[in-house]
């Protein structure tokens, strides 16, 4: 069978013991190469999904949509949003059943080591997959002198129109209010005057530092192909080197932001390099 | 028909005359994408130019600017500072027919019996409209015809080394009152211009009706359970003209756009919000470009660019809301 038989014979099989009341997964979009989140609660509408390039949104985002049991469609980085929703008490992991596949879209993200499920109740494919991210995209900017960096960094950030469409597609950005719409008093300007666009995206970028997971979704989602990826694998990068791990990775793991230890790495302090 | 023909280079001479006289504003390449910006003098539209990424009523009501300062001033009344109005003259050229058209619709918003907004009505006085006929419709385009001349002052229509221009207003008449441009007769267009594929007669006022009737139905639930309410669809419309008025801590009052796709559009200051979902917001923003633009002015506020339709991250693609609200029966 193959992976999208796989997939459908076992959302089926959720809905018809009514284990699930809807599987979240993915149809054929309008556009060539487009594939657009759709939710079977029928075993009909179960024959509408796809598993193919296109299939690159982040379903985890769809979870708090349902509040009964839901049955997911999950590649690697869904699942690794799931155990951070799961952690920080967004989703009670009881609720939801996780039908695990390999990434559809490979090849599209910068060597991405986590194709496959994190977790799952099931797996519709079983292959090993290990690439290294070797964050050389931003390694390659790191060595731009600071006047290009900022010129770079300036010049996407006006490209930004303010949709929000990057916030509300990302599964980390679930706050109710989100700094953004606090009016009274206006915590940011509503133009897309440069500043204003530069508060928000470092605000939310480190309001999902350690919890992003670089799935991606936002930087596809964002209509001006603002480059967001290199403010979010900068943050990658620098919780792999300042505490060696990875977000979403484990339903155990505390999330590395939450946590103080006194000899933490702080070489962003005064005199923080020696204590390191 | 089309009342002359020139040589592009003729064209592009008559143009930089004109640079004189007129800001030129044009479709600039930034990397992938075409953005309004100012013409440079030499280029003209690749192949591949379909659309700005960006609609020009950035360029007549733009994403944001300040209408008015006040400082406060003691003892007496603040002191209201009003801004320069716009007074440059311009030239927008390359406009596709769609978004030409969409101004005669922002026109009706912001230029009426009741009501002249003077930013918007200013650059509009200001500005001439020159489009360019669409010869080959993108993914999501669903314009009702390409050689619409609504909105355009003079239209220009790509044959190779040649423009085919037509006379649309008096003030494009008036742009080239000693013609660079001979023609004998009217000229015919010489290709064959593409049907467009997906013809949804949106123009027909069953569907303002239709609308009326479902406003209840389960159907705006379904329709918009991928919709993740942001301001894509909104921000891209050629036609969407909602804004927010806010002052900031400097004294500036600021108008910029906004959406009746977002969750806080119409939160009102007790926190209770009319519209708590996004079923009535997808609900919303189809009635107004559907029924109520038509009630009010008899012309929907769509005209099928299909900015929406491509840009949308969850591929909620209106042709097929309109598809199945057609289909309710
Ligand atoms: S910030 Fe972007 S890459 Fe990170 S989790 Fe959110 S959507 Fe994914
Ligand atoms: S999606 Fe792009 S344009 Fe929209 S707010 Fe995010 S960065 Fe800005
Ligand atoms: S662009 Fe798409 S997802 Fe965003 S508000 Fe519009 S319909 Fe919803
Ligand atoms: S609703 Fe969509 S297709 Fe219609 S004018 Fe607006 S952006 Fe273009």
């Amino acid at each position: 069978m193959t992976v999208l038989e796989n997939i459908k014979a076992k959302a089926k099989e959720l809905l018809e013991a009514k284990e699930v009341e809807v599987v979240i997964g993915f149809a054929q979009g309008t556009l060539p190469g487009k594939c657009t989140p759709y939710f079977a609660r029928t075993t009909e509408e179960v024959e509408r999904f796809v598993w193919q390039d296109g299939c690159n949104l982040n379903l985890a985002n769809y979870l708090s949509k349902f509040s009964g049991k839901v049955g997911i469609i999950a590649k690697g980085c869904d699942t690794r949003s799931i155990i951070n929703l799961i952690k920080e008490n967004q989703v009670n992991r009881e609720r939801i059943y996780i039908i695990g596949a390999n990434c559809p879209s490979m090849g599209s993200c910068h060597n991405c080591r986590h194709p496959q499920g994190v977790i799952a109740d099931f797996y519709a494919e079983q292959v090993q997959l290990n690439n290294q991210d070797d964050f050389s995209d931003v390694e390659a900017f790191e060595e731009l002198l600071s006047e290009e960096r900022k010129n770079y960094f300036y010049q996407e950030m006006s490209k930004c129109i303010r949709c929000y469409a990057c916030r509300n597609v990302c599964p980390a950005c679930y706050c109710k209010e989100c700094f953004v719409e606090e009016n009274l008093p206006c915590w940011l300007g509503k133009t897309t005057d440069l500043a204003d666009n530069i508060i928000f995206h470092l605000t939310r970028t480190m309001h999902v530092a350690g919890r992003c997971i670089d799935c991606g979704a936002c930087v596809r989602a964002c209509p001006m192909e603002v480059n967001l990826s290199l403010l979010n694998r900068k943050l990658l990068k620098d919780i792999q080197e300042l505490f060696n791990t990875e977000p979403g990775l484990s339903l155990e793991a505390e999330p590395v932001l939450n946590e103080y230890k006194e000899d933490d790495p702080q070489p962003f302090l005064i005199g923080g390099e020696e204590s390191v | 028909m089309f009342d002359y023909q020139v040589s592009k280079r003729e064209f592009q001479n008559w143009l930089i005359k004109m640079q004189e006289e007129y800001e030129v504003w044009a479709p600039v390449k930034v990397g992938k994408n075409y953005t309004w910006g100012s013409w440079d003098g030499g280029s003209f539209p690749d192949e591949d130019y379909q659309n700005t990424l960006k609609p020009p009523k950035d360029l007549f009501f733009p994403q944001y600017e300040v209408l008015l300062k006040y400082k406060k001033v003691k003892g007496k009344r603040p002191l209201i500072i009003e801004p320069d109005l716009p007074q440059e003259k311009r030239i927008i050229w390359e406009v596709r027919p769609c978004d030409a058209r969409s101004l005669t619709i922002l026109d009706r918003v912001f230029i009426n019996k009741d009501y002249e907004d003077p930013y918007y009505s200013h650059r509009r006085k200001n500005t001439v409209v020159i489009s360019l006929v669409c010869q080959k419709p993108g993914l999501g385009c669903f314009c009702k015809d390409p050689l619409t001349t609504e909105g355009s002052d003079l239209m220009l229509l790509d044959c190779g080394d040649t423009y085919l221009v037509k006379l649309v207003s008096v003030k494009g008449k008036g742009l080239i009152k000693n013609p660079v441009f001979t023609a004998d007769k009217p000229i015919n267009i010489p290709m064959e211009l593409p049907a467009n594929p997906f013809n949804l007669e949106i123009a027909d006022k069953d569907l303002a009706e239709k609308l009326e009737v479902i406003y209840r139905s389960p159907l705006w639930r379904e329709l918009q359970e991928k919709c993740v309410n942001c301001g894509v669809c909104t921000f891209l419309c050629p036609t969407c003209h909602c804004f927010d008025l806010t002052d900031d801590q400097k004294g500036k009052k600021v108008r910029s756009w906004d959406s009746c796709m977002f969750a806080s559009f119409t939160k009102q200051a007790s926190g209770h919000n009319p519209r708590p979902t996004g079923a009535e917001r997808l609900r919303q923003r189809v009635m107004h470009k559907f029924r109520y633009f038509f009630e009010n002015h008899g012309i929907f506020a769509c005209v099928g660019c299909g900015r929406c339709v491509e840009k949308c991250p969850v591929n909620l693609d209106i042709r097929e809301v309109l598809q199945r609200i057609k289909e309710v029966q």
